[in-house]
């Protein structure tokens, strides 16, 4: 891509997005444990990972790119992708192979709702092309806050949601359980699990989701440079 | 050496375990409706891991065989899975199919068998505890360590030509500065996939070590302790194992046969004594607790190796083992269920088919010829005669069944307790059919006559010796017999 021009350019451009978004989704399954959880969506750890993997990719990729709203085209992909599978695979019929089944299964269950990174990327992209001197180490101490702040602005609010029974539906999946998960035991899903156990615990979490944000972010810079030189 | 042992597998396995010592398969012949079914389990050593079912149809005639396993934890047990079909041999008198046992505890696996006259049902209870860790193939570990050199080796090339010639135009060879950078970028990545190879063995090691702790199976530790008169104090105890599973099923102990505990004691090396008792729970409010004092019959003195067999609550059985010197025990005379015999060289025909028993009476074992092979399930017959060598048509129930066996391997490694029906306990059979709205099958009880056969396929190659017991005039009985399993 660095050596070509014009309309390849730009065709390259798009594997070079579509290739970030699939490295986002493989990096977002390995925190699936933190971020595929929804009852954490009020507790630091829930942002600490999400910052510390999201960042790198979508800046590193914007970075490469050069294009205006790469941060958030990588995000739409993802964000359109996980969503596909979850919308698609439950139309499959599917029945457990192993017991104890505690909830019959009669399809496929899917993952579960995509993490909005959404305005979290705009947000990058927006920092990123707009704000101009000051330095690198600057933009991704500003980039970092931004990108939390708009993860905290849409996905606490969110959170409350997806605990309500209006998520449990196709479209949010709320209501889709493993085999292994017994009714008795959905009302777990459905309530918030602080991860940190005081007050205090949370905010030097969310202190240290702030500060891996910003690294992320800056060590995306770095990858992102590195590889716009690449030129074979 | 460190990506050796990183390439070694540790999954571990639940295998299904009865009552008894170093004989984890399960036996059971019993009807399924109109259908009668001998059906052999043979649990995994590993949980997760398969049980491979077989079933020889023994009457009627049957189209197809589904299984489905079960999980019993006498709590929220959940829904069975979807069935599987057994396969039928040619001729359709023998299935074969295998189910998942995904954790350790009490499973069932339903039967259910189709054919002209209607459907029959019925539920075997399998024990599943992991026994061992199952070893990574050879062929596979080395393919896995090939594969993890080549990947390594790729991700440390790749970092260097990245930093020698990644930002030179198509063409340009790299100077001598370009290629210092690339060797130290190939030096930094070799040691942090050196680093990650290093801290994965450490994690992989560390967990396979917890694994192995909570997940291999331990009988309960038997303290047993003599009061120097006639009266023995047995204590069971807790292991992890158990302390780790109390809240995920009930621990509480149920009778089999009416006794809560049935234990036996056996005069090493030889076995020439064999006793079969029933110890009393100490607080038998406390349906827990695993305190039981045991009254000895008069014994001669020696080292005994003691089996005690328990049931738990969901139809988990277990045989705990111990060992004690005692003297010479002036007790008193058997009484209930309890039994022994002497099994002493000059008093059992042991090398023969009989075994002389009661006054006058003798046992005999009908063996067809065909040498008893390590693995393979076949009808231990015996044919119980009176003084004149006539069929004993007077044999009554003992402890509810037409007969127990014990088999007893001469280095002591395997010890099982089987029935007529098979090695399943009663107590744990009768759950399982409960648990699955079937009626108590009593089918073994029917009509007794002067003979007993269990179905049972011994571990392993070795020397065994057979103890049957029947009950006649209110009288135990026990017929010795020594056993050689070939491989």
């Amino acid at each position: 891509m660095n050596i070509s021009s014009g309309e390849r350019r730009a065709k390259f451009n798009w594997i070079l997005l579509y290739n970030g978004s699939l490295l986002l989704c493989l990096l977002l399954m390995l925190g699936y444990e933190y971020i595929g959880d929804q009852t954490l969506m009020h507790s630091a750890i829930y942002y600490r990972v999400l910052g510390m993997i999201a960042p790198v990719v979508l800046v590193g990729i914007a970075r490469t790119s050069g294009r205006r709203w790469a941060a958030t085209i990588v995000a739409s992909i993802y964000t359109g992708l996980w969503l596909a599978g979850n919308w698609i695979f439950p139309l499959f019929p599917a029945h457990a192979k192993l017991g104890p089944v505690f909830t019959p299964i009669t399809h496929m269950v899917p993952l579960g709702f995509p993490v909005l990174l959404l305005p979290g990327a705009i947000v990058l992209d927006l920092v990123l092309n707009r704000l101009s001197g000051r330095g690198d180490t600057w933009k991704a101490v500003v980039a970092g806050i931004g990108f939390m702040a708009a993860n905290l602005a849409v996905n606490w609010p969110f959170a409350y949601f997806m605990m309500s029974p209006h998520a449990r539906n196709w479209v949010f999946a709320m209501n889709e359980f493993g085999y292994s998960f017994a009714p008795s035991q959905y009302h777990l899903a459905w309530e918030f699990h602080p991860y940190e156990k005081t007050r205090a615990e949370f905010w030097v979490g969310m202190l240290i989701a702030l500060i891996a944000t910003a690294l992320s972010v800056r060590i995306g810079m770095l990858w992102g440079d590195w590889m716009r030189r690449i030129r074979r | 050496m460190r990506a050796c042992r990183l390439a070694v597998l540790i999954v571990m396995l639940n295998s299904s375990v009865f009552a008894h010592v170093g004989s984890p398969n399960v036996y059971l012949e019993s009807d399924a409706g109109p259908y009668h079914l001998l059906l052999s389990i043979n649990p995994p050593a590993m949980i997760p891991g398969v049980a491979q079912v077989q079933a020889r149809v023994t009457s009627g005639t049957v189209n197809s065989i589904s299984i489905t396993p079960v999980y019993v934890n006498g709590k929220d047990q959940g829904l069975p899975p979807t069935p599987d079909l057994m396969q039928p041999s040619a001729d359709s008198q023998w299935f074969t199919g295998k189910v998942w046992l995904m954790e350790s505890g009490s499973w069932e696996v339903r039967v259910e068998v189709s054919g002209p006259q209607g459907i029959g049902r019925l539920a075997v209870p399998v024990p599943a505890f992991a026994r061992r860790t199952l070893p990574m193939q050879k062929a596979l570990g080395i393919l896995l360590f090939g594969l993890m050199l080549l990947l390594s080796i790729g991700i440390i090339s790749i970092a260097g030509a990245a930093a020698r010639e990644g930002g030179l135009r198509g063409g340009t060879s790299p100077s001598p500065q370009n290629r210092r950078l690339g060797r130290l970028a190939m030096a930094i990545s070799a040691a942090l996939v050196a680093t990650v190879l290093a801290l994965g063995n450490w994690w992989w090691n560390a967990q396979a070590a917890d694994l192995k702790q909570g997940m291999i199976y331990s009988a309960p530790p038997l303290t047993v302790a003599f009061d120097g008169k006639d009266q023995l104090s047995l204590r069971m105890n807790e292991n992890f194992w158990h302390k780790s599973r109390k809240d995920q099923w009930s621990m509480t102990l149920i009778p089999d046969h009416g006794h809560l505990m049935h234990a036996f004691l056996l005069r090493m090396p030889t076995m020439d004594r064999f006793y079969h008792l029933h110890p009393e729970q100490v607080d038998p409010e406390q349906a827990n607790d695993g305190s039981f004092t045991l009254k000895l019959p008069s014994i001669p003195a020696g080292k005994y190796k003691i089996f005690a067999d328990i049931v738990r609550g969901t139809g988990f059985p277990e045989t705990m083992v111990s060992e004690i010197d005692l003297p010479d025990v002036k007790g008193e005379a058997f009484s209930g269920d309890d039994s022994g015999v002497d099994a002493s060289v000059e008093r059992s025909s042991a090398t023969t088919n009989t075994s002389p028993v009661g006054d006058g009476g003798r046992m005999v074992w009908e063996q067809d010829g065909a040498a008893l092979k390590a693995g393979q399930v076949a009808w231990l017959r015996f044919r119980v005669e009176d003084a004149d060598h006539k069929p004993a048509n007077d044999l009554e129930p003992y402890m509810g069944m037409a007969g127990h066996a014990e088999f007893v391997k001469s280095d002591f490694s395997v010890f099982a307790h089987i029935h007529p029906a098979g090695s399943v306990p009663m107590a744990s059979l009768m759950i399982a059919q409960k648990d699955s709205g079937l009626p108590m099958d009593h089918s073994s009880m029917h009509a007794l006559t002067n003979e007993v056969s269990f179905p049972y396929g011994f571990p392993q190659p070795g020397d065994y010796r057979l103890f049957v017991q029947v009950k006649r005039h209110g009288e135990v009985e026990t017929g010795v017999f020594d056993a050689h399993v070939g491989d």
